[in-house]
């Protein structure tokens, strides 16, 4: 058929894309063996196999259901492995697909739908929870941080204006300054931030890291690369394995041009975020071992794409702009994600990607909602000059 | 070592690397690939060792790992799980699953078991139904990624808690199904292809006639006008049967435009010989030469790739039977009509010259069509 090959309906390059890493996918890696001796250790079995072995089988109310999906999704914050976000959701199962289900069951689904970024149907899950709970802190707290995500700062700011009174004063108020900070206010965001760090000492490990990352992100994106090194530092000395604080100082020191130092930081990782950096820094350093990181990244993509999602469109994008330099594809995946995502980063990929497939005009709904938003980054001024 | 960390073993292309390799951390997929071959299934199914540990326990020593011994002796529990959580079904009856062995396979994210599977079927399926019910209600976001090949195309397709089904209907080449198809495609081949029905309807309808002193009256004789029908047809079908044959072993081969244009010149002088008879008693011998022509004129629908060679000469009877019960439809409608309707003036005069003006304008149009360039 003629005018087949070059069709410019970019679905159906993916859907034919998709055939073939579904077929090459399952046909890759076809080396069975027989391991020839019974005592040959095959693989070491993570704690949530038996925690979750037998889940199905036993019928438990609502609220026990969901606190034990709370404990797989904390589990998976720390592990980053996403069959803990599997176990919660099978935790669910009896109420998932009801319309309004129990108040922890909401707020969990909430939680899952948020990390699979299915940001509408989270937001709906917590606004039904509100509308029962309208104190709850957690979904004040869940609600802004994906309106945030979103790029909705002045929606995400409202919810956490809720939290005041409901939460520790400490969370409420990193909430509300590091919004502050996105929403044209850096410099004195920033300065309420160093006054918050004397209440630093008391908080759990999980808030500290976040209170870390805020205050290094509002230093890069002010200039003051110094400052935020230090403050990633900290962070790190206080939350060694956060994978957020983890990857932004990557990503600083990748810009520093020490890749070096990244390497070490991210070198091992088991989560597609960190294994991109540790491919930009193992590209940057030209070195031997950066082929096989790449493979395995590209694989990875492959894997998720196959389950026909596509998780990783943030790092894709930036795969495809910074490793592979294809500058269309990587436009066409910074647009997807920047309709689905709208953080600092999600902007600049886009403008950058743009940039380099010489389409400044397609980076125009980043200014519209960057005059909007009234974000200030340092890192954009390169593309936003006229 | 943290639990997770290390990645297994080696990565098959990454062997060298092996000691540094980490695995990274994906949701559950699990990848069954299956060759349908008549009844016959086989293939194979991946399963990361730690969802099959989710299953049943595995570790029985509890030491937090897991051995090819402790997998080998679960191999009976697993399999007879497995094979509950795979269903296959062809046009509606159960082809039994069975797991014939345990093999294990490194893959990007860790290490596999690699069930070998077989499955035998009461009758090469035309449509097959698959039920896939793996670990979903431990882990929903567990996919099952299914590539399935049968006669030599490829069907893919992810299981899901919401998709435990697949249907395929599969162009499985059994002897009846393409004596089936073939049969059809040569009655429509005749009754869809103008040319040929025209060709010979320009020649069979003056069959009824007489052609005597410059002009044609009915024929009085109807065994003569038997036979004469009789000679057309039977020439035209031994004639293209002839070349249809050997085009289709790719014994004699003829580019298709030249044979497109030479059927519609042919179309064009059987109407012409109609208005101003050149050739009369030897119709026949006009079939069977023309008849080569569009014998040659068949042959690409036969000639696919689909067709595998064993059941080339029974599609290419078939295809020749379903020719001639078109053909034999064709004569049996339009000769009898033709016969009572001989002795009319209309018939003989407006009839015989509009109609084979038309046809003879059409076969003009056609040559024009496939002679020209572009």
């Amino acid at each position: 058929m003629k005018g087949c090959s070059d069709n410019p309906d970019p679905r159906h390059k993916r859907g034919f894309w998709f055939l073939v890493s579904l077929i090459v996918g399952a046909s890759v890696q076809a080396a069975p063996y027989r391991p020839a001796d019974d005592a040959q250790i095959l693989v070491q079995l993570p704690a949530s196999v038996s925690l979750a072995r037998g889940l199905g089988a036993t019928k438990r109310s609502a609220d026990s259901a969901a606190r034990l999906a709370e404990i797989f999704i904390k589990r998976a914050r720390i592990t980053g492995d996403p069959r803990d976000l599997g176990h919660a959701q099978g935790l669910l199962a009896p109420w998932w697909n009801q319309e309004n289900p129990p108040e922890r069951v909401l707020l969990m689904r909430a939680t899952l739908r948020q990390s699979r970024h299915e940001f509408a149907d989270a937001l709906r899950d917590l606004d039904r929870l509100l509308a029962r709970r309208p104190h709850d802190a957690q979904a004040h707290l869940t609600r802004a941080t994906i309106l945030r995500a979103q790029g909705r700062y002045a929606e995400a700011r409202a919810a956490c204006a809720e939290l005041h009174g409901y939460t520790h004063v400490f969370v409420a108020t990193l909430c509300t300054q590091s919004l502050r900070g996105l929403n044209g206010e850096l410099k004195p965001a920033a300065a309420a931030l160093q006054l918050l760090r004397a209440g630093l000492r008391s908080q759990p490990q999980a808030i500290a890291a976040w209170y870390y990352a805020e205050a290094a992100d509002l230093a890069v994106r002010a200039g003051d690369a110094r400052s935020a090194l230090a403050l990633y530092q900290s962070g790190l000395r206080r939350a060694r394995d956060d994978h957020d604080l983890r990857a932004a100082y990557a990503d600083l020191l990748l810009e520093q041009q020490r890749a070096a130092e990244a390497l070490v930081l991210v070198e091992g990782a088991t989560i597609e975020a960190l294994r991109l950096r540790e491919a930009l820094a193992l590209k940057a350093l030209n070195h031997a071992r950066f082929a096989q990181a790449d493979a395995a990244l590209r694989e990875g993509f492959a894997a998720a794409r196959r389950r026909g999602e596509d998780p990783h469109l943030r790092e894709e994008a930036r795969y495809a702009l910074e490793v592979q330099q294809d500058a269309p594809a990587a436009l066409s995946l910074a647009q997807q994600n920047f309709s689905v995502q709208r953080e600092p980063v999600d902007a600049r990929l886009l403008l950058a990607a743009a940039a380099a497939a010489n389409r400044p005009e397609m980076a125009e709904p980043v200014r519209r909602w960057l005059d909007e938003s009234r974000l200030q980054d340092v890192r954009l001024t390169p593309w936003l000059r006229p | 070592m943290s639990p997770g960390r290390r990645c297994a073993g080696a990565f098959a292309v990454l062997a060298l690397f092996a000691s540094e390799l980490v695995c990274a951390h994906r949701p559950s997929d699990a990848f069954v690939e299956l060759d349908v071959t008549r009844e016959r299934i086989e293939g194979h199914w991946q399963i990361a060792l730690r969802d099959l540990a989710l299953l049943i326990e595995l570790d029985s020593d509890a030491d937090g790992a897991l051995d090819w011994g402790e997998l080998r002796a679960a191999q009976a529990g697993l399999s007879s799980m497995l094979t509950q959580a795979l269903e296959l079904e062809a046009d509606g009856e159960t082809c039994p699953l069975n797991v014939d062995d345990l093999l294990v396979n490194d893959r990007g994210d860790g290490r596999y078991a690699w069930f070998v599977l077989s499955a035998q079927c009461p009758q090469p399926p035309e449509h097959l139904r698959l039920d896939y019910r793996l670990l979903f209600d431990l882990d929903p976001t567990h996919r099952g990624i299914l590539v399935l090949r049968a006669g030599g195309a490829t069907h893919t397709a992810v299981f899901a808690p919401d998709a435990t089904v697949a249907g395929f209907d599969l162009d499985l080449p059994s002897p009846w199904r393409a004596f089936r198809d073939y049969l059809r495609e040569g009655v429509w081949h005749i009754w869809i292809g103008l040319d040929h029905a025209l060709f010979l309807l320009a020649l069979l309808l003056p069959a009824v006639l007489v052609y005597e002193n410059q002009q044609w009256r009915g024929a009085t004789r109807p065994r003569s006008v038997l036979i004469e029908v009789l000679a057309v047809v039977t020439a035209f079908t031994v004639a293209h049967s002839i070349t249809l044959s050997l085009a289709v072993f790719g014994w004699l081969r003829v580019p298709g435009t030249l044979v497109e244009a030479l059927i519609a010149l042919s179309v064009l002088l059987a109407a012409l010989n109609n208005l101003r008879p050149v050739v009369l008693r030897w119709r026949w011998a006009a079939a069977f030469g023309f008849g080569l022509v569009h014998g040659f004129g068949f042959a690409p629908v036969l000639v696919e790739p689909g067709l595998p060679q064993a059941l080339r000469a029974l599609a290419l009877f078939a295809f020749n039977l379903g020719v001639e019960l078109g053909q034999i439809a064709i004569v049996a409608l339009a000769v009898p009509l033709a016969y009572l309707a001989r002795d009319t003036r209309f018939y003989r005069g407006p009839l015989r010259v509009a109609g084979s003006l038309v046809v003879a304008a059409l076969a003009s149009l056609w040559l024009l069509q496939r002679t020209l360039p572009g």
